[in-house]
């Protein structure tokens, strides 16, 4: 086998054979290439230490208000209005226009504070209905997961 | 009078939108997911779905393409065989897991991921590891995490994998 | 237009025979159903897949604000995109294309604004907050934990931006060369010449360094 740093295609197996995802039978091959080739074992060698260096890399955490600040910029496009896009500029807020608009919410406002709420208590069928299948899907896959790191079972795998 | 009326009216405009949102079938915008996803209704739900009759179970899973259904009553079986001191051992862990921050809730799943995408061999020897480990304080734990002779028996990636795996063992 | 309406009905075709076969992936199928009205799949979505993506613009650009404010921005994407979404490729390729390619414009957009201010902050406020078990290290340990790291940010920089994009996928996301090829929208051959000049440069600049 010749210097497999000659071409990008056969160097690709020096990368393949470094992260141990070789078919067996190539990685067998490329070993006993490293054997005979003083190269392309410096260079399997510098691969592994260039990984060791960049392990060192670890990335800051997230903001922990990354996913409200996204909310809010989906929730400003949602409710600008059509003609918002169109007009950018446009200025309709005047203090007028905004006096009926404050009596509309008060009156609303005074109907949802005055109406009795007595929701029934939800039937079965209502129940089965609240439940959230994403949710259960992801506690089961929790519980599997902290069910397998338990103590008890370590040598199952 | 009139000023009275003006914040009168002003905080009404204020407070009219966010009862109107708290009213049912009133909702609006793409982000308010029930809960914190898997949170304690989650584990709730779980025992709901495992103690309905099954035509009920039936219709609640009636919509889920076959695959994921089929993976969702694997679970509830799993969790059904266990005996209620396993049961009460593992919701108090899933507690405690739930306590974690989602970011770090997150990198645990995704490590246990990884941890199963290696070879038998690998993964049967870093979970013997962990069970040593959780015995540890966190002191320990760290300590033996940073000893040269972890660092010889284990690459960088499985490192990694068990660093995430152990930031996630509560304090029993 | 015979032809784009034909394009259109191989692609339904592609969809529909991947969802036959039963082997969507379940991104895909959360997708499907934002497309549908699901606002929880965006939500479980956006828990999935979030850290990868800033993770590789923080990489990427160098600048943890900047990588997630292109994040906000991959993200309103993928949610302005979802009635017309088609599962064509696998979600997490569509992702990071839309991550790559804001990455590669902001680069070439600062370049000349560029300094190393944000990244001489970094290392002076002691590197990243996320260390890996290390306990208690030693003033000295610290300081060589932070060239070290510069070092290592350095030689990741003076990368081309594609060759930096193709590294990051390939060692930090451990995608395949297939799914880089995709994302880099460029043949295999030409992500495997990527990576061969990238991690040449690398090994150059960093197997020195004994971690």
């Amino acid at each position: 086998m010749a210097c497999l740093l000659q071409d990008k295609e056969r160097a690709a197996w020096l990368l393949g054979y470094c992260e141990r995802n070789l078919p067996p039978a190539l990685a067998a091959e490329v070993e006993r290439h490293l054997a005979v080739c003083p190269d392309c074992a410096r260079t399997v060698e510098a691969q592994q230490k260039v990984w060791a260096a960049l392990d060192v890399w670890e990335p800051p955490q997230v903001s922990p208000n990354f996913n409200a600040r996204l909310y809010a910029r989906i929730e400003q496009e949602e409710v600008q209005p059509w003609w918002r896009a169109v007009l950018p500029d446009a200025r309709v807020w005047t203090w007028k226009p905004a006096m009926p608009l404050a009596a509309a919410c008060l009156a609303v406002l005074a109907v949802a504070l005055f109406r009795a709420p007595s929701m029934p208590e939800p039937g079965p069928k209502a129940q089965a209905d609240s439940i959230d299948v994403e949710q259960v899907e992801r506690t089961l896959h929790d519980l599997e997961m902290l069910q397998q790191l338990g103590p008890s079972n370590s040598d199952k795998v | 009078m009139k000023r009275l009326f003006a914040i009168l009216v002003l905080v009404a405009a204020f407070l009219a939108p966010a009862v109107l949102a708290a009213q049912p079938g009133m909702q609006r915008g793409p982000h308010r997911p029930k809960g914190r996803p898997g949170g304690p209704q989650g584990l709730r739900m779980v025992e709901r779905l495992n103690s309905m009759p099954a035509d009920e179970r039936s219709r609640v899973l009636g919509d889920l393409p076959p695959k994921r259904r089929a993976e969702l009553e694997r679970g509830l079986e799993r969790y059904q065989k266990l005996s209620p001191e396993e049961r009460e051992n593992l919701s108090r862990r899933f507690r405690n897991f739930q306590e974690l921050s989602p970011e770090r809730r997150q990198a645990m799943r995704e490590a246990f991921r990884r941890l199963n995408d290696l070879p038998d061999t690998r993964r049967r020897a870093i979970r013997r590891e962990m069970t040593d480990l959780r015995q540890l304080t966190p002191e320990s734990r760290q300590s033996r995490m940073a000893s040269d002779e972890f660092k010889e028996k284990f690459s960088a990636e499985e490192r990694e994998i068990m660093d995430d795996l152990a930031r996630g063992i509560p304090e029993e | 237009m015979a032809g784009v309406e034909q394009d259109m009905a191989a692609s339904l075709a592609l969809s529909r025979a991947v969802l036959d076969a039963g082997v969507l992936e379940r991104d895909a199928e959360l997708m499907l159903q934002v497309r549908a009205g699901d606002q929880r799949s965006f939500a479980l979505l956006l828990e999935r897949h979030r850290a990868p993506v800033i993770h590789f613009l923080y990489r990427m650009v160098q600048n943890q604000a900047v990588a997630e404010e292109l994040a906000q921005e991959v993200f309103l994407r993928v949610y302005r995109s979802r009635e017309t979404y088609e599962p064509t490729a696998k979600f997490t390729t569509w992702l990071f294309r839309i991550a790559t390619r804001l990455a590669l414009n902001w680069i070439r957009d600062t370049k000349n604004e560029k300094t190393q201010e944000s990244l001489d902050e970094e290392i002076l406020e002691g590197g990243p907050q996320r260390q890996v078990a290390d306990t208690n290290p030693s003033v000295e340990q610290r300081m060589v934990r932070s060239a070290r790291l510069a070092e290592v940010r350095r030689a990741i920089e003076t990368l081309p931006d594609k060759q930096r994009a193709a590294v990051l996928m390939h060692k930090y996301e451990e995608l395949e060369y297939s799914q880089i090829a995709q994302i880099l929208e460029c043949s295999e051959s030409a992500v495997k010449s990527l990576l061969f000049r990238a991690y040449e440069t690398l090994r150059a600049k960093l197997a020195h360094m004994n971690v």
